[in-house]
């Protein structure tokens, strides 16, 4: 049936039953084929087997590949055609044997502006989806309880996202954290933002966690407690994250300064030392030294900080300042010399 | 590769002086041996050479070096019994590897099924680099005809291997990690323990996988899809010009992040990064920038198996079949002047 590189076992396993399978087999294998296939670039033969789905009579199977087959129709263009499969996929959808779909077509609502019938939609799959489907039931309170505090709901809104964190899966539970420690922050709660802040941290979400660290050095840092915010910061900055690296490198700089910079850069310096993470010792001198600072390591007699040194150069040639106006250089004579030791 | 021996092969080693071959064994007699036996596998990988049959037996071989005046009855013990150190040969292959900076580790397998589905399988673990291969492992599986365990033994045999290369790799090279381990067979990427094994060692991999596979949950924004058990290729489609995009695969800890990359229209890799940052800091973006680094890593497949004829040869031992595959090894390093010697330091 098909071309190019070799037939997989499921897919064999598929145009066998799509071929030999009584009709419920061959509808759930037309929609499998077809959004694979659809998903592999060949468009016509996916498209095919979707609309061979989506005409069918499976509850289950028809609206899954109506809504397949509109979003693939709209992706190429063709949204006349799209939008009566959306309406198929509505029309034919139910919160027990295709929950997705209707999910699917309540966030729909919600971008389109229908707020009102988003909520309904959501509402009534809360009250049908069955238990076993909890974790679906957790992306519509979630989503539900987006619209509530978009409204300014907030109670309302609090309890549908605890609801969201309590089922959730892995992906849900950190915006669900989030959202309330954003919430409980503007219900002037620290503590428990707080918890909610520190449980995102500790799940590592590539953007959630550098998002929730910041807030929570902020905290932290109005609260008067500079050490823990610098500590904090510091995991932002090395997170690489584009928007709250950047953010949280300038919120360091003047925090340190005003620390003892000696102690708690040197302490960073040296824990990451310990622990054999030599790039990384050279990215906290790098981040948190200004060029001044550099030159006072290069000075330092003890050793390791010289290997610290030559990764930093290496990283970042230009933080070393080269104009004799140096306080440090008029200091220290000439400023390569340490360097090179 | 492909056109390492045969006829090149011949040629080289057959100068007419016999220079190539006696370099040969001097180099075998470097790594370890005694000269008698590096002479006599210099004999046997000569002859071997001038076996033209893309299949061939030990008898075979014999034939082509009687007039080397080495009896077929020497070239069997050298592979059956001879005390030569395949350890000697490996290190001096990989310490070669090292020394020309590999990118990567290749996972190669030849699967040699019969009729009852009993089988001599093949795994080769082959260092490559810029427009250079060199195999650093070998494995052979032989399996009785049951068919659910046969995954056990090779992803056994797989993890031997791989260990293996870690002790040797950690005495040579201390303190810096393996390369990632790449592969072209779908096998080994399907195989969700192999990975967990792999991901638990800390070893990077980038293993391709058919595109129908299902068993991949994506980490999820709240406003995407939420059916469970879509196959990678609607997770992540094919566009014109492939697609740009990576996934990452829901874990409970990020530390044993796997993502998903496009690999063909087919066909899509299954990555797992590792990042070395300190304990307690947020690992953020950069295991999804690692992996794509090691997406876009272009390294060969070289195709190892079939380009030194191993899987044609016909004996009836496996350890035969494995000392025969790492002399073909080590010969094939040699006629590239990467081979080399004990003393030399890897950078």
């Amino acid at each position: 049936m098909l071309t190019g590189e070799p037939i997989g076992p499921r897919e064999a396993m598929w145009s066998d039953a799509l071929r030999n399978g009584s009709a419920s087999d061959r509808a759930d294998a037309a929609l499998r084929l077809g959004r694979m296939l659809w998903g592999c670039g060949e468009a016509t033969v996916g498209e095919e087997l979707l609309r061979m789905a989506a005409d069918g009579c499976d509850q289950q199977v028809v609206p899954r590949a109506a809504l397949a087959l509109a979003e693939a129709l709209t992706a190429d263009g063709r949204g006349e055609e799209g939008a009566e499969y959306l309406s198929r996929a509505a029309a034919t959808a139910d919160a027990r044997l295709s929950p997705d779909v209707i999910l699917a077509l309540g966030s729909r609502c919600a971008a389109m502006g229908q707020v009102d019938l988003a909520v309904a939609v959501y509402r009534d799959f809360l009250r049908e989806v069955a238990v076993s489907d909890s974790e679906l039931a957790a992306v519509a309170s979630y989503r539900l309880a987006d619209i509530y505090r978009e409204r300014n709901e907030l109670e309302e809104a609090k309890n549908l996202f605890i609801r969201a964190f309590r089922d959730g899966s892995m992906s849900l539970k950190p915006h669900a954290a989030v959202a309330l420690g954003d919430l409980m922050l503007e219900q002037d709660c620290p503590y428990a933002a707080e918890k909610f802040y520190r449980w995102v941290l500790k799940a590592d979400h590539a953007d959630l966690a550098p998002k929730a660290g910041y807030q929570l050095a902020v905290m932290h840092r109005e609260a008067g407690d500079q050490v823990e915010a610098v500590r904090i910061l510091r995991a932002v900055a090395l997170s690489g994250h584009p928007l709250y690296g950047p953010m949280a490198e300038e919120e360091l700089v003047p925090m340190i300064e005003e620390l003892d910079v000696s102690t708690t850069v040197d302490g960073m310096v040296d824990e990451a030392l310990g622990g054999g993470q030599l790039q990384f010792a050279a990215e906290v001198v790098r981040s948190h030294c200004a060029a001044s600072r550099l030159y006072a390591y290069a000075h330092r007699p003890v050793p390791p900080h010289s290997g610290v040194l030559l990764v930093a150069i290496t990283l970042a040639p230009s933080a070393i300042p080269q104009t004799p106006q140096s306080p440090l250089q008029l200091e220290t004579g000439d400023p390569q010399h340490g360097l090179r030791a | 590769m492909s056109q390492l021996l045969g006829d090149q092969l011949s040629a080289a080693i057959f100068e007419p002086d016999g220079r190539a071959r006696t370099r040969f064994a001097e180099a075998m007699a470097d790594i370890g041996n005694r000269h008698d036996r590096a002479e006599l596998m210099g004999s046997y990988v000569a002859a071997v050479a001038a076996c033209h049959h893309t299949s061939f037996r030990l008898l075979d071989v014999a034939d082509c070096a009687v007039w080397m005046s080495a009896p077929a009855d020497s070239f069997r013990n050298l592979l059956d019994r001879a005390r030569w150190s395949v350890h000697d040969v490996r290190r001096a292959l990989l310490r070669s590897a090292l020394l020309a900076g590999m990118l990567a580790i290749c996972l190669e397998i030849h699967i040699n099924a019969r009729a009852d589905g009993s089988g001599r399988d093949l795994i080769a673990l082959v260092a490559v680099g810029a427009g250079w291969s060199i195999p650093i492992g070998w494995a052979y599986v032989e399996h009785p005809p049951v068919v659910p365990g046969v995954v056990d033994v090779l992803r056994g045999a797989v993890v031997n291997l791989i260990e293996e290369l870690a002790v040797e790799w950690e005495s040579l090279a201390p303190g810096v990690p393996l390369p990632p381990l790449l592969s072209a067979d779908d096998c080994f990427g399907e195989d969700q323990r192999l990975r967990a094994e792999l991901a638990a060692r800390s070893i990077e991999y980038a293993l391709p996988v058919p595109a129908e596979f299902d068993e991949a949950e994506p980490v999820a924004h709240p406003y995407e899809r939420t059916e469970h058990g879509r196959t990678l290729a609607e997770l992540l489609p094919w566009g014109p010009g492939g697609s740009p995009l990576l996934l990452e695969l829901e874990r409970s800890d990020r530390r044993e992040a796997e993502f998903v990359a496009p690999f063909s229209p087919r066909r899509r890799l299954l990555i797992h990064p590792e990042v070395d940052l300190p304990a307690g800091a947020l690992l953020g973006h950069r295991p999804g920038e690692r992996a794509r680094d090691l997406a876009d890593l272009r390294a060969p497949i070289p195709g190892t198996i079939e380009s030194l004829r191993v899987s044609g040869f016909q004996h009836a031992s496996g350890q035969g079949v494995m000392r025969h595959a790492w002399l073909m090894s080590i010969l094939s390093v040699f006629l590239r002047g990467r081979l080399v010697s004990e003393g030399t330091r890897p950078c």
